[in-house]
C-alpha cells in the first residue's frame, strides 16, 4: 500500500488507523535505500532508533492513547541540531566524533509530538554556503539533476523532502540556509523569526541572525511544524515568550484585503528571466485571491551582502573559537610544543576552508584598528536595513520577490565565494533584520532539456508568520506547482 | 575604511594567528587574495551615511531578556569529560601552559 506523503496526512492516516508508523517509516526506508546512495542527503540513518519510535506510537496507539499532532512522521534533522547520544558533524572534521550530551530544545519537542528522528542530512561546514559543497563528508546532489547542487547550507534536508525520503526535515537559517536550498529543490522552506523557535541545541554559526525552520511539501505542513516547535524556552534568553503561532487553524482565512509589496531592487535584470517570471506569475495569482500588489522600493538590498559578511563572520570568528582540541572534538595528534601549537593544529587540521576563510575575516573586522571601520559600520547599516524593513510593513502586509537569483546550478560553477555569497542577496536581509520568510515553488523552467524548480520568496515582519503562512497556504490552495515533484 | 588592496601577507598572517590557525605560505596567499575580494565588496557599506545611527548588535528586542540567576542541574561531569579529547582522571589534560613544555 503506498503511504501518504505530507505531515498532515501521514500524521491524520496514523492516527485513524488506516495505516501505522512502522508502515509509513518502512516505506521511507526503502526509498532511502534506493536513492540515498546517489544522492547523498544522509550523513546518518538511524533505523534502529526510528524503528522503535515507530513501535511505541504503533503500540501507544494500539493501547488507545492519546498522541502528539506528529505521530507517525518521520524526520530527519540538519546535522547541526543536537540529539542525545549522537554525533552532530555539522559537516566538519572536527566534530567527527563528538557526541551530543543532551537533546536541543526542537528535538524534545519533536519527540513530545511523537515524531520518528529518522536521520541527520548533510550541511556545508558549520551553515556556511549555499551549496552543500563544502560538506567535508561529501556532495548532494539536487534529486531534479543530479549535476546540480541542491543549495546550502541545509542542502542534505532539502534534497531529501524534494526526493520523498522524508515528509519534513529541519534546517537553519542564517542568511537564506532554509529558503534557498528549498528554492533550489523545489519544496517549501520557512525562516521563522529570530527568536520564534529556540536555538538551544543548535552549533551557534552566527547567534543574532541564526533561526531553525522546517521544510515540507507544503505551507500547512510548516505551520504545523512551527508550532509544534515555537514558543519560548528558558534556556534560550531570545526565544519569543509572545503568543505562539495559530497553526494550521490560521490558515483558512481569504487574503482579502491583504497588501503585497514587491520591492523593485528584487526584480533585477541580472535574476534569470524564469525567476522575475515567476514573481510575476505569483503576484497574478495573488491579486485573483483579492490581494492588493504593488511595487515598493527596498534600497538596502544591495547593502545586504556586504553587512552580511561583516556581521556573520564577526560572530563565527568568535563561536568557533570554542573548537581548540581541549574539551571535545578533535585535537591534533602531533602538534608540536605548548597549547597555542595544539590550538592552531587541532583547528588547521579540522575546519575546511570555507569555514576558515570566514573565521579569518571575522577575525580582521574584529581585531583593533578595523573594529569601528567595518563592526561598528555594519551593525549601523544593520539598524538602516532594520528601519527600512519597518517603514514597509507599515503600509504592506507581505513582501513578494524571487527567493535566489538563478535556479540551481552546477557543481563547481560558483567557486569563487563571492558569486556564491550573491546567491543569498535576497534572503539574507531577513536574518539580518530577524524578520521572517518562506520559499515557495512558483513552476519550472526547462534548463538542458531538465526542468528545474523556479520559488518565490514571501517575506513578513517580525512574528508575521501565520500571515506569511496563511498567504503560501492559499497560494498553494490555488495553484498545484509545489506537487511537482522530481523525475524518479 | 582602509582600501582592501592595503591588506598585506604580513596582516594576513598576524589575523591568522589571532584566529588560531596554522597555514601554509600557499594558504596565506589564496586567503589573502580572497579576503581582498570580499572586502571589496564590503567596501560599498563605507559610502553609506551612518551619521547618528546607533549600532544594532541583535534584531531581538522583542524577545530577549535576563533570566533568573537559579541553580540548574548541571550535565554529568563524566559525561563532559567524556567528550575529551584526553583525559587524566577526573581532569582534561593539555599540554604544559607555562613554560612551553612537552605534550600531555
Amino acid at each position: 500500500m503506498s503511504q501518504p506523503e505530507t505531515v498532515r496526512d501521514i500524521a491524520s492516516a496514523v492516527a485513524s488507523g488506516e495505516t501505522t508508523a512502522t508502515a509509513v517509516l518502512d516505506e521511507r526506508l526503502a526509498r532511502i535505500e534506493a536513492l540515498d546512495g546517489s544522492l547523498g542527503c544522509f550523513q546518518a540513518v538511524r533505523e534502529d532508533t526510528a524503528r522503535s519510535m515507530a513501535t511505541d506510537v504503533d503500540s501507544r496507539i494500539a493501547a488507545g492513547e492519546a498522541l502528539g499532532p506528529l505521530a507517525g512522521v518521520p524526520i530527519a534533522l540538519k546535522d547541526n541540531i543536537m540529539v542525545t547520544g549522537e554525533p552532530a558533524t555539522c559537516g566538519s572534521r572536527i566534530l567527527e566524533h563528538f557526541v551530543s550530551p543532551y537533546d536541543a530544545t526542537v528535538t524534545e519537542r519533536l519527540r513530545q509530538a511523537g515524531a520518528v528522528l529518522l536521520g541527520r542530512t548533510r550541511c556545508d561546514e558549520f551553515a556556511m554556503g549555499s551549496s552543500t559543497e563544502y560538506c567535508a563528508y561529501g556532495p548532494v546532489h539536487n534529486p531534479w539533476d543530479p549535476e546540480r547542487v541542491p543549495g546550502g547550507s541545509s542542502g542534505g534536508s532539502a534534497a531529501a523532502v524534494a526526493a520523498g525520503l522524508v515528509p519534513c526535515a529541519l534546517g537553519s537559517d542564517t542568511g537564506g540556509s532554509i529558503r534557498q536550498p528549498a528554492a533550489f529543490c523545489g519544496i517549501t522552506g520557512l525562516k521563522p523569526t529570530g527568536g520564534r523557535i529556540s536555538r538551544w541545541g543548535l552549533v551557534s554559526f552566527a547567534p543574532s541572525m541564526d533561526q531553525i525552520g522546517p521544510f515540507t511539501r507544503n505551507a500547512a505542513d510548516a505551520a504545523l511544524l512551527l508550532q509544534v516547535m515555537a514558543g519560548e524556552d528558558p534556556r534560550d534568553d531570545t526565544s519569543a515568550s509572545s503568543p505562539g503561532t495559530g497553526g494550521i487553524d490560521a490558515l483558512q482565512e481569504s487574503l482579502q484585503g491583504l497588501r503585497i509589496g514587491i520591492p523593485s531592487e528584487h526584480l533585477s535584470e541580472e535574476n534569470d528571466p524564469a525567476i522575475n517570471e515567476a514573481v510575476h506569475r505569483a503576484a497574478d495569482v495573488f491579486s485573483q485571491l483579492g490581494c492588493e500588489v504593488k511595487p515598493v522600493n527596498l534600497e538596502t538590498t544591495e547593502l545586504g551582502i556586504a553587512c552580511y559578511y561583516v556581521l556573520g563572520p564577526a560572530e563565527a570568528s568568535s563561536n568557533l573559537a570554542r573548537f581548540d582540541g581541549i574539551r571535545y572534538g578533535r585535537r591534533a595528534k602531533n602538534a608540536g610544543e605548548g597549547l597555542e601549537a595544539l590550538y592552531a593544529a587541532s583547528r588547521s587540521e579540522g575546519l575546511g576552508a570555507e569555514a576558515r576563510r570566514r573565521i579569518m575575516l571575522g577575525t580582521y573586522v574584529l581585531s583593533a584598528g578595523y573594529y569601528d571601520a567595518y563592526y561598528k559600520r555594519a551593525l549601523q547599516v544593520r539598524r538602516l536595513i532594520h528601519d527600512e524593513y519597518a517603514r514597509i510593513y507599515a503600509d504592506v502586509d507581505l513582501l513578494l520577490g524571487p527567493t535566489v537569483p538563478s535556479v540551481a546550478f552546477k557543481f563547481g560553477s560558483h567557486a569563487d565565494p563571492i558569486s556564491m555569497y550573491l546567491c543569498d542577496k535576497y534572503t539574507v536581509t531577513a536574518n539580518i533584520a530577524g524578520t521572517c520568510g518562506i520559499s515557495i515553488p512558483c513552476g519550472t523552467v526547462d534548463t538542458d532539456g531538465i526542468p528545474l524548480p523556479v520559488c518565490v520568496q514571501l517575506q513578513g515582519p517580525v512574528l508575521g508568520e501565520d500571515t506569511l503562512l496563511r498567504a503560501a497556504h492559499q497560494f498553494q490552495s490555488a495553484t498545484d506547482f509545489h506537487l511537482a515533484v522530481p523525475p524518479r | 575604511m582602509n582600501a582592501p588592496a592595503e591588506l598585506s601577507l604580513q596582516q594576513v598572517q598576524h589575523i591568522a594567528a589571532l584566529a588560531h590557525l596554522a597555514l601554509s605560505e600557499d594558504e596565506f596567499v589564496a586567503i589573502g587574495e580572497d579576503l581582498k575580494a570580499i572586502l571589496q565588496h564590503v567596501h560599498r557599506l563605507s559610502k553609506v551615511d551612518v551619521r547618528g545611527v546607533e549600532p544594532m548588535s541583535s534584531p531581538h528586542s522583542h524577545c530577549s531578556r535576563l533570566h533568573g540567576d537559579i541553580p540548574q542541574q548541571p550535565l554529568p561531569v563524566e559525561t563532559v569529560l567524556n567528550l575529551a579529547p584526553e583525559r587524566e582522571g577526573d581532569y582534561i589534560a593539555v599540554p604544559k601552559v607555562l613554560d612551553g613544555g612537552s605534550a600531555a
